[in-house]
């Protein structure tokens, strides 16, 4: 009969023990090294989460500034805001015309023209473009064309001709 | 390369060296070699010289040390035939020991390795030869072999290599059918060696009977002539070597046949020689009743060579006899001369080799008890063991950090992804996503840049609703470059001096953008001036000067001062203030 061999025994548990945790080793290597991998690009995307969200905020603080967009999105909400942000300035608009509308990649700009056809100071004239261009961020001026009468030039008075653009997106 | 296994025979005059190599079915004899051994009772360690001796021979024979076995020599191993009744000899060997202990009176089991060797069935059961061999005389031989760094597998005896070597040689080959008589062959072997003879009595192929006989043929060699000087005083002490006390207590092995005084003639002395021999063969052959049913005698030992020895041997025998030649049956690398040596005298070596290649499963073995062969594997187990256990641990241990190491990447994930739901919940109300991350469709890392995408996706629709950079081109603001060109215009109105613009006409295109200026100066250089301030401008690309015309009040107008400005201009992206 033969004997026993404890030493044996032991040795082959630990080669089959050990193999087997070899293995187990590195399959959790593996695994660290993708979630390692995972947490890389978890943290660009939470780095990408943050600008984004600063954006967003800002955004969003511009949106609730946006009378233009409050007014909502037509003509007729165009025409509103010229005239309002024109009272705001001192001034009346006496012609606002919609031109024809402009597909570009992704967007459509709406033209708008405004007449000032008698003279007004420049420092309305001016102070109406900027209440049009800060008052809301969708709307925009592409266009002047303005003049002096030379004997009018010691009163800065001018008169003249806007062209705003509004550009929205096509989803 | 073929595995060479290494046999060594030890004799008490002599060591036979044999290299096999190949396999049993094609066994191949690379080298064979003996070395003759006398002690020189001055010597202090005479086996310090025994082990260096067979060293260099081993060194000059160019054999491998390992795998290696060895016989050892006949004459100082007592015998016994026993009959048991069983013949399994898993059992034989529990019971062995103390069966000897019944007809070994005389020797103390304590000191002996007792083997066996299966002889012929018998009416009681199995007759089996007992071998009893002195641990000392077996330690000192694995001694010799160490200190020559030979690990022996096994330790047989010369007498049973004998008969393994000539059965695996085709000496008691099978009867074939046909012909068969109705009684096996019995065949007699004779192995006349230097201080023994072995003799084997084999039926069939079955070993029935096997005596090493205190009787040898050096006796048959002549005394040292007057010429030669006397001889040396040590030789009759050496006829029985210091590593074979003889037995006292042997009645069958008492036979020395020892010309102590150095008195007897030559012939005397051959005679006397075979007349010992012819009465140890007939005692042996007797009593097995096979005195007259001898079928073949063969001979082997160094005086076979001699025909007049052989001659003499069949007349002492009465019988003719053959001579074993067991190495013509096999590939050797031998010389002629060396054939013949091996022939003569290396059957016990052969025998050795071709059981360490797995022939004859023989349980003949010397190495046991305190003296037991220890596989390499053995050797090193425990060693070993230890190594795979520290390994282990070691392993256990680099997986117990990693498992850590996982769990610690994994609640990181799962952190990262639990603030990338709160930036969620506070912008989004959709709640599909976070059920699916809470039912485990999706993962953390999917969740995060779902989340990322979702934003993105909300800031860039929001960014271009409101005409910001988003996935659509800005509109440029007509006032960020009637803000730049006035600054400019502003900056050097030192050098433009008084100036007044009558028309201002500015148009943004994705093609050209341009500013068309008319106005009145008070000279050419204020114009140039202005010229320079617009090309200075950041949003100007390109100025080209007026027509100019002197006026009756000594002012120029200038008409067409026409700038060619940069397209997609932002005043806040340039770096500057709104104003």
């Amino acid at each position: 009969m033969k004997e026993f061999d404890s030493v044996k025994w032991i040795l082959n548990f630990a080669v089959v023990a050990t193999i087997a945790l070899a293995g187990g080793y590195l399959w959790l290597g593996r695994n660290v090294a993708e979630e390692e991998q995972n947490l890389k690009s978890a943290k660009q995307a939470l780095k990408a989460i943050g600008v984004a969200q600063d954006g967003l905020d800002l955004l969003k603080k511009e949106q609730e500034k946006d009378s233009l967009g409050k007014k909502g999105t037509g003509e007729d909400a165009v025409g509103a805001y010229l005239q309002e942000m024109a009272a705001k300035a001192g001034l009346r608009i006496e012609s606002f015309n919609p031109r024809d509308k402009e597909n570009g990649p992704g967007f459509v700009d709406s033209r708008f023209s405004v007449d000032f056809k008698t003279e007004h100071s420049r420092q309305n004239l001016m102070a109406f473009l900027y209440r049009v261009e800060f008052s809301s961020p969708r709307i925009k001026l592409v266009e002047c064309n303005l003049s002096l009468k030379p004997e009018l030039a010691e009163g800065n008075k001018w008169k003249g001709t806007f062209q705003f653009v509004k550009r929205d997106p096509v989803r | 390369m073929m595995s060479s296994s290494l046999a060594i025979d030890f004799s008490r005059h002599r060591i036979r060296v044999l290299q096999l190599e190949g396999s049993l079915r094609s066994p191949k004899v690379t080298r064979f070699g003996c070395l003759d051994w006398k002690p020189d009772p001055e010597e202090t360690d005479p086996d310090e010289r025994l082990a260096a001796d067979l060293n260099e021979q081993i060194r000059s024979m160019r054999v491998m040390r390992d795998p290696a076995a060895c016989a050892l020599d006949s004459l100082t191993c007592t015998y016994r035939e026993i009959d048991l009744p069983f013949d399994n000899e898993d059992q034989l060997d529990k019971v062995i020991k103390f069966e000897a202990e019944n007809h070994l009176h005389l020797v103390d089991l304590d000191q002996v390795v007792v083997s066996y060797r299966k002889l012929q069935q018998v009416r009681s059961g199995t007759r089996i030869l007992v071998m009893a061999y002195e641990k000392p005389l077996i330690q000192r031989r694995l001694t010799h072999l160490q200190r020559c760094d030979i690990d022996p597998q096994f330790a047989d005896l010369h007498l049973s290599s004998l008969f393994t070597a000539l059965l695996a040689t085709g000496h008691f080959p099978e009867e074939e059918e046909g012909d068969a008589p109705k009684e096996p062959i019995v065949r007699t072997v004779v192995e006349c060696d230097l201080d023994v003879t072995h003799l084997l009595v084999v039926r069939g192929r079955e070993l029935i009977c096997a005596r090493a006989i205190r009787v040898g043929s050096q006796a048959t060699k002549a005394p040292p002539t007057a010429a030669e000087g006397p001889r040396d005083p040590r030789e009759k002490k050496d006829r029985v070597l210091p590593l074979a006390p003889p037995p006292k207590d042997e009645e069958d092995e008492s036979l020395i046949l020892v010309d102590d005084l150095g008195g007897d003639s030559p012939e005397v002395r051959i005679e006397k020689y075979f007349h010992t021999l012819r009465r140890e063969v007939q005692r042996t052959l007797l009593p097995l009743g096979l005195l007259e049913k001898i079928d073949q005698v063969l001979v082997l030992g160094p005086e076979t060579r001699k025909p007049e020895f052989v001659a003499a041997l069949e007349e002492a025998l009465g019988h003719k006899v053959e001579r074993a030649r067991p190495f013509d049956s096999l590939a050797h690398e031998l010389s002629e001369e060396d054939l013949e040596l091996a022939n003569s005298e290396g059957a016990a070596a052969l025998g050795v080799g071709l059981r360490l290649l797995g022939a004859d499963h023989s349980r003949v073995d010397f190495r046991k008890e305190e003296m037991r062969y220890a596989r390499r594997f053995d050797q090193i187990k425990v060693p070993l063991t230890w190594m795979m256990m520290m390994l282990f641990v070691f392993v256990a241990q680099r997986t117990i950090l990693r498992v850590k190491e996982l769990q610690l990447r994994r609640e990181e994930m799962n952190q990262a992804a639990n603030a990338a739901e709160g930036v969620h919940d506070l912008y989004s109300a959709e709640v599909d996503l976070k059920q699916k991350r809470q039912r485990g469709e999706i993962s953390n890392l999917r969740f995060i840049q779902d989340i990322e995408r979702e934003l993105e996706g909300n800031r860039t629709t929001l960014a271009d609703q409101l005409g910001r950079s988003g996935s659509i081109t800005p509109l440029p603001s007509g006032l960020d470059y009637l803000n730049a060109i006035v600054m400019a215009i502003d900056s050097a109105l030192s050098s433009i001096g008084r100036i007044e613009i009558h028309n201002l006409e500015m148009k943004l295109d994705e093609n050209r953008s341009k500013l068309v200026l008319r106005g009145a100066f008070d000279s050419l250089a204020a114009s140039e001036a202005l010229y320079q301030a617009l090309r200075g401008c950041e949003v100007v690309t390109e100025v080209q000067g007026g027509k100019s015309e002197a006026q009756t009040d000594g002012r120029y107008k200038i008409t067409g001062i026409e700038a060619t400005l940069k397209p997609n201009y932002r005043f806040q992206a340039a770096g500057g203030a709104p104003k």
